[in-house]
């Protein structure tokens, strides 16, 4: 499974793995990685700091290190401490950087349960530009939606998506931590069953390759390379131009059956999906 | 019966457990009757004896009681009286069983659970609990096979060790997942979070490259293969001033192609290329249309046009943080506050509105507490984290209500019912009233009493909490 972590829980009614990689790049223009990214079951998220002045790193690092100093241990999370510490870590931000004006996207997934503990589902949650995309194998597909000004222009139907991504304005977001005093990240909930993925990254990713390309990257496994570590490499390819983080999860949630019944570990994917999964 | 763990609380009911029986009861441990109860439940005696000894004085008089126990087909039998939550694990997805609104109980046969948590009272179930084997206990709410029983605190779930499951006298006749499978701790290294992962020290106010919180080794200037071994870069130097926040308040961007800023890289002059990200609020890039948009002053610099003229002038509202939208909003907050305050405390506090609940087809009930989403199995599309909905699965024989079908929330004292454009459609019975079928996607509000039907058999009954 390339250079992958791998980690495996057992619930007292579900088996989950996690099969994860991560990269981040300070890119070939840039001389500071502002960038934060944490791959910890059950939390992967990616954080672009701005602000310059180093700043932008402190906003990365800090929300990053607020949302881990709340996760359980080898345990889903609930969505109400995801939401709880993202709005402490706005506070943190705001706190930490003074009147120096700084911040920090934030896109990411977390493993949840509900308040008895007895229903798991994917949530993803986002502020600013940095993406959650979802990926069964075959095909990638956006989750999260931009805070961005060119994103409120493709929404309005002012302009395309493709004129989004060369419109001078692309470099806007309109939603970041450690900017207001109230925050509202929004918040995908996704029932958790099966095999499924997921790719979180910076700008300095979908900058450099569009969702095609991605795909084709996450596909093509022609080196021994894990999927993030090559998602890299192709984006310092494209130019790297901006800093480049990449935290891609294989995930498998599967229910546990009574032991008279237990299931038979190739059964557990589809056979379609055996099939194409790709070597991440 | 699997791993038991209880709840103690002194204004409880009784719980009477032993061999593959369960009978928590709302009968004073003490008393005659549940003297009687607890010899039915010693010898072995299937759930119906025991129902007919609860009943025994007639319906009316008969206590609220959940009795779970095994049918003769090794199947698991659940029954519920009262206002008693039985949720019950039977894979990913729970379903919950209350005998609310039934006069008499509800009977549910269950055949693949994997364990339950019963709440007999309103309180949540301590995770922790008392592990009860065999004996009477008084309990607020139990949790059966939910291995989360442990004093060992912040232990993993799956490390948490079994509630001392082999002594169980009687074999388990349930198909419930025996103990080893619930709660064996699977003591695997790869629980423990990756290293590098430092919660607490430090506030980080130098530039150090490495996010601490980062489980791999970080920034790299150059993308040779064993990058991930080798050190991080040192640290850039620390920049030396901060003129650019203070020149543009509200404003988050790159710092300027100015010579004043020589030791930040970002300010390297290709910015008219690539661009630094910038922040600005919604409602300035939203109501821009192309043509107006000026065009960027590309070269001269990499922020984008300066904002000013395009905003409506809050400043009377806002500190210093013109751009900042959401200060905006918390500041005219303040301001309502404000005029209410002046209004005088003559005004009232509005009572808070009435509580509603649910009450579920396929058993049990959900409060109207939250905003509740409900469907075959929901999910929840770009929602703002203030509000993020409960997701309620409901299991139909034909599987025929969509995945996401009804959204259903309390506003002020009115349920709003939203179909959330499910392929077979909602329809709404007020009483007295003939079925309607709701439009796709718009709201409509509701009385109590109003059933709600999701078709498949699965319907839902607007209640009001006394």
């Amino acid at each position: 499974m390339g250079a992958g972590q791998e980690y495996t829980w057992t619930l007292p009614f579900a088996r989950v793995t996690f099969d994860v990689s991560s990269a981040t790049d300070t890119g070939l223009v840039r001389k500071v990685n502002e960038d934060s990214l944490l791959a910890v079951p059950p939390l992967f998220l990616v954080a672009d700091g701005m602000g310059g002045h180093a700043a932008g790193d402190v906003a990365s690092q800090e929300t990053a290190r607020i949302l881990l100093s709340r996760l359980p241990e080898g345990r889903p999370t609930t969505s109400a401490v995801i939401i709880e510490s993202i709005s402490q870590a706005n506070d943190a931000v705001r706190e930490l950087t003074g009147d120096e004006f700084s911040g920090t996207t934030l896109s990411g997934v977390a493993l949840v349960q509900d308040d008895v503990g007895l229903s798991l589902h994917w949530m993803a949650f986002n502020v600013g530009d940095s993406r959650v995309y979802s990926w069964d194998g075959t095909t990638l597909v956006q989750v999260s939606v931009d805070h961005s000004a060119v994103q409120e222009m493709v929404d309005e139907g002012l302009i395309s998506a493709d004129e989004a991504a060369v419109h001078p304005d692309r470099n806007v977001i309109t939603r970041a931590i450690g900017i207001g005093t109230v925050l509202n990240p929004d918040v995908w909930l996704l029932p958790a069953g099966g095999p499924q993925g997921f790719v979180i990254c910076s700008d300095g990713l979908t900058k450099e390759l569009d969702d095609r390309a991605i795909e084709e990257v996450l596909t093509l496994a022609l080196t021994d390379q894990s999927a993030a570590d090559r998602l890299v490499a192709a984006a310092l390819a494209s130019g790297g131009s901006d800093n480049i983080s990449v935290v891609v999860l294989r995930a498998s949630v599967d229910a546990v059956a009574a032991p008279h019944a237990a299931v038979d570990e190739s059964d557990a994917l589809p056979a379609h999906l055996q099939e194409t999964l790709p070597r991440i | 019966m699997p791993a038991i763990s209880y709840t103690p609380s002194p204004t409880g009911w009784s719980v009477l457990v032993h061999g593959g029986v369960l009978l928590a009861i709302d009968l004073p441990a003490t008393s005659e009757r549940t003297a009687a109860l607890w010899t039915l439940v010693l010898d072995g005696s299937s759930p119906g004896v025991i129902l007919d000894q609860i009943v025994s004085s007639g319906l009316t008089s008969a206590p609220d009681f959940v009795l779970v126990g095994a049918t003769q087909t090794a199947a698991t039998t659940v029954l519920v009286r009262g206002d008693a939550v039985v949720t019950i694990a039977d894979g990913v997805a729970g379903r919950t069983i209350s005998g609310v609104g039934v006069s008499s109980w509800v009977e549910q046969v269950v055949d693949t659970v994997l364990g339950f948590d019963i709440r007999l009272s309103n309180a949540a179930n301590d995770e922790r609990g008392v592990p009860l084997l065999s004996g009477v206990a008084i309990a607020s709410g139990l949790r059966v096979g939910i291995a989360t029983a442990s004093s060992a605190g912040t232990a993993p779930l799956a490390a948490a060790p079994p509630a001392a499951p082999a002594p169980i006298p009687a074999p388990v006749p349930v198909p419930i997942v025996a103990p080893a499978t619930v709660a064996v701790p699977e003591p695997e290294p790869e629980l423990a979070p990756e290293p590098a992962v430092e919660p607490e020290p430090a506030p980080v106010i130098e530039p150090e490259p490495e996010p601490e919180s980062e489980p791999e080794p970080t920034p790299e200037p150059d993308p040779v293969p064993e990058r991930q071994l080798a050190p991080p870069p040192p640290p850039p130097p620390p920049a030396p001033e901060a003129p650019v926040a203070a020149s543009r308040p509200g404003m988050i961007s790159a710092p300027p192609p100015s010579s004043t800023v020589p030791a930040v890289a970002e300010a390297s002059g290709y910015d008219h290329l690539f661009g630094a990200t910038v922040f600005r609020e919604v409602e300035d890039a939203a109501v821009r249309t192309v043509a107006d948009a000026p065009p960027p002053p590309a070269p001269a610099s990499p922020a984008f046009p300066a904002p000013a003229p395009s905003l409506p002038a809050p400043d009377e509202l806002v500190d210093g943080d013109p751009d900042d939208r959401t200060v905006v909003m918390a500041d005219i907050a303040a301001l309502r506050a404000q005029r209410r305050a002046a209004r005088g405390a003559a005004t009232p506090e509005v009572p808070a509105g009435p509580s509603f609940y649910l009450e579920l087809s396929t058993g049990g009930r959900e409060n109207l507490d939250q905003t509740l989403v409900i469907g075959r199995a929901p999910s929840a599309t770009r929602v703002p984290g203030g509000s993020v909905p409960r997701l309620v699965s409901m299991n139909t024989p034909n599987q025929d209500i969509s995945r996401t079908h009804v959204q259903i929330s309390s506003d002020g004292g009115t349920v709003v019912v939203t179909d959330l454009h499910s392929s077979n459609g909602t329809a709404i019975v007020l009483p007295g009233r003939p079925s309607q079928k709701l439009r796709p996607g718009e709201p409509a509000a509701v009385i109590v009493g109003t059933i709600i039907d999701l078709g498949d058999g699965a319907t839902l009954t607007v209640c009001e909490a006394s």
